[in-house]
This record gives C-alpha cells, structure tokens and sequence, in this order.
C-alpha cells in the first residue's frame, strides 16, 4: 500500500496548483477546483478522506459541494475529510431551493453547515438555475435571494453566487438584475459553442467584476474524451486558460486526480493561438452541441429540480 | 399537455394559437374523426381572441408554464426526429417507436444503419 501511494506521488511533479483571483472578492482561490458530487461516488469514505487530503497536499483549496449531491453523502465525506484542515480550504456549497422559499434556504444551510462540520461556508451558490423562470422564481419577495443576502449578514457564508448549466440566456437574466453576486459557475470547454457561455456570459461576468467558475471542462462525464474531441490534458488546458477563478473538475477515484494534478500544478495558460487551435480540433465534432447535452435536454437535470418545476423523471423522459 | 393537466381546454388552446398576429395558418394534427369534429367546430365559429383575452389566458397558464413543462419539445432530445439525431450525432432512444421502425426497415433493405456509432 505504502509502496502504491509513493508510486502514485511520483507521477504527480512536486509543486502547487497556483492561486487566482476570485473576482472583487479579494481572496485567492486554487486554479483547480474538486468537484465533490464525485467524492459521492468513490468506492469509500476511506477513498474520499485520501482524495481530499493529497488535493490540499497539492495545493487545492476550492472545494465545490452542493446539498443534494448524493442525497448528502457528498457534504458528509467533505467534513469527514476536512477534520483538522477546515481553515486550508476555500469551501463551497449549493443551496437546491429550486423555486422554493428563503425558509427552506436557511433550512438547507443549516443542514449543509453541519453535515460540513464547519460554523460558515466560504462561498454559498444557488444551485442549477436552469428552468426558464427560475430567474424569476429566485428574485420573488421571499425568494432564495433574499436568504443570501441573510446569511451573508448572519455572517454563516461570506459570499453568494449561482449556478447553471443549460442556457445562457438564463445566466444573463440572473445578471440582470444588479444583485451582489460574487461568483458564476458555468460550463466552459472547447466544445462550448452551441449556446456558448464562454461567448455570452464570461464578458458578461468579466464586466461586472464577477468570479466566473468553470465546470464541465470535459463535457461534464468526460464525452469530451470519450468521442474523440480532445485529450483530457487538452480539455483541461483550455478550460483553465480562459478568464475563470478556478475550473472545477470532479473527481471519484485517484487516478482522476493525478491527471487533473498533472495538469494544474505550475499550470501555465495556453496562448491565445493554441486555444484556437483547440476550438478549431472542436468544431466539427462540437458545433451542432451533441457533447453537451446538459444544454438540450432535462435528462441531466437534478431529482430535485425536477420534482419542484414538476418535470417527468428521467426515468419517464429517456434520451 | 396543458389540456391534459387540466390548465386550459382544447377549445381555448386552439383560439389562442389561431388569434396570435401574424399567424396565417395554425396547423393541428388529427388522427381520428373526433378530433376534426372537435377542431371544425372551433374553426368554423372562430372569431379571434382580444388582447385582453390572451393575456387573461397567458397568466392563468404562467404559474404552471413558464418553466417550459408543458413544451417538452424545446427542452428535450427525445422530441427531436430521430433521421435528424442521427444526422448529428445525437443518440438514439432505441425504444422510441420511430427508432423501431427504422431498425427494423435496416434489417429488411440491408442498409448500413446506424453509420456512425458513438
């Protein structure tokens, strides 16, 4: 076993993923974000514990989690992990109101804060905003907007953004509507062009001093890779040399973890010529959108979600 | 699916579409005799609906609509065609019934089908 982990550590060069901005915020963030819906599916708490602790060996701090990944067995395998290492971590979290009210914000939060072991998150995002009126439902009088505003002054999170993955028309109406949000997570890759969020919403973010958040740099369950599109160096190059705080990349087993660690530590941003060249490697696989599904079809859209907008399960609505 | 959930009837639905500005034709599908007497009947007495008409309908069918769950179509490859999926790329739902026609004509004809798998 011994022997197994010095060999995995060899394949991973000394040296950190480097820190970025995370928009006005002032704080600084790991280039390479964890995505914990994953840590879910590892085979063990045990497997969990030793993914999270050789990430913060390595530098990663940004920790991307929500309330309802696993039912909650993802939050309780991040504070099992983060025993004792708690302050080393830039911790986030979802709140899955998904149309709901600020009471059953505060709820969650509270259920997130304990199943984290910690007294406050460092970022606290609205999870999924991916119907058509959930810009709408968000803002409502009573709406999960106003339950970030309350947490930030209870002083239980430290700052607020939201999430998506399906059109940025939804994105942009999000960022309409001049509230504080602090961050925007979106999917950002070399396959985005159909209902482009790189094209649409990052100058958007951007302009407004607001951290843009990557995810789905290989197409969400890695489709990037598996239909030939790019390596997964390649797609996670391109993911975190655009103008995002940090690209979040799930991670179940350790092998996944030595490959994202390969490519962000001393990551170096691509030039403006070999991201082109990228998109150009893209484009006819890419352009029609048939690898970002997440985007045409409500089959990757959550159980929760669903069950509040009242949408078929995926069961009823097969792809 | 409005009328099935009971948030308009059919009645409704079809003046609404037939009184939208612009629209020269409002095309319906019909796959029985009840259908064409029941669409007929709302053809042949149409007088077109008045603003206030339409927005009085659009807002008893925003609480329940405006998520898009009544319009499947604009939010799922299922309802896209499946020579179309095929074309680009999409997967297949190879229990849809279209799906199964076209397996089906592949092993009688012999053509190659489908020509690009993923």
């Amino acid at each position: 076993m011994a022997q197994q982990q010095s060999n995995q550590s060899q394949q991973v060069p000394e040296g950190q993923v480097p820190k970025k901005r995370l928009g006005k915020t002032g704080v600084q963030v790991s280039a390479m974000g964890l995505g914990e819906y994953h840590l879910g599916s590892a085979e063990t708490d045990q497997a969990a514990n030793e993914i999270v602790a050789k990430a913060i060996d390595h530098g990663v701090t940004f920790f991307d989690n929500a309330w309802e990944y696993h039912d909650g067995l993802s939050e309780e395998r991040v504070g099992k992990a983060l025993k004792g290492k708690r302050d080393q971590v830039f911790l986030m979290t979802k709140v899955c109101t998904h149309g709901r009210d600020k009471k059953v914000a505060l709820r969650m939060l509270e259920e997130s804060l304990r199943r984290l072991q910690t007294d406050h998150l460092d970022l606290w995002q609205i999870h999924e905003v991916v119907y058509d009126n959930d810009p709408d439902l968000v803002f409502a009088p009573n709406g999960v907007a106003e339950a970030l505003v309350a947490a930030k002054q209870q002083g239980k999170v430290r700052f607020v953004g939201f999430t998506g993955h399906k059109d940025p028309e939804i994105h942009l109406k999000m960022l309409s509507h001049d509230f504080p949000f602090d961050t925007v997570q979106m999917p950002l890759n070399c396959c985005d062009m159909f209902r482009s969020f790189e094209t649409h919403v990052l100058p958007e973010a951007t302009r407004q001093g607001i951290a843009a958040l990557g995810m789905k740099s290989l197409g969400g369950s890695g489709e990037l890779v598996r239909h030939g599109a790019v390596t997964p160096e390649q797609g996670l190059r391109y993911a975190m040399s655009l103008a995002v705080a940090t690209t979040i990349s799930g991670v179940d087993t350790m092998q996944v973890l030595d490959q994202n660690l390969k490519v962000a530590v001393d990551f170096k941003p691509l030039a403006e010529a070999e991201l082109q060249a990228l998109r150009d490697q893209c484009r006819f696989l890419a352009s029609d959108g048939r690898l970002e599904l997440f985007k045409m079809t409500t089959k990757y859209d959550g159980k929760v979600g669903r069950e509040q907008h009242h949408f078929p399960t995926t069961q009823e609505l097969p792809l | 699916m409005a009328i099935k959930h009971g948030v308009i009837t059919a009645q409704e639905a079809l003046r609404y579409a037939m009184s939208v500005p612009g629209v020269t034709t409002t095309i319906t599908g019909i796959d029985s005799l009840e259908v064409l007497r029941q669409n007929l009947q709302i053809a042949q007495n149409f007088t077109p609906m008045t603003e206030a008409e339409m927005n009085a309908l659009r807002a008893r069918c925003k609480p329940d609509a405006a998520d898009g769950r009544y319009e499947l179509y604009k939010l799922s490859l299922k309802f896209d065609n499946p020579e179309s999926r095929l074309a680009h790329g999409f997967p297949l739902a190879t229990q849809q019934s279209e799906v199964k026609d076209m397996l089906g004509a592949e092993m009688n004809t012999g053509h190659p089908f489908p020509e690009k798998q993923f």
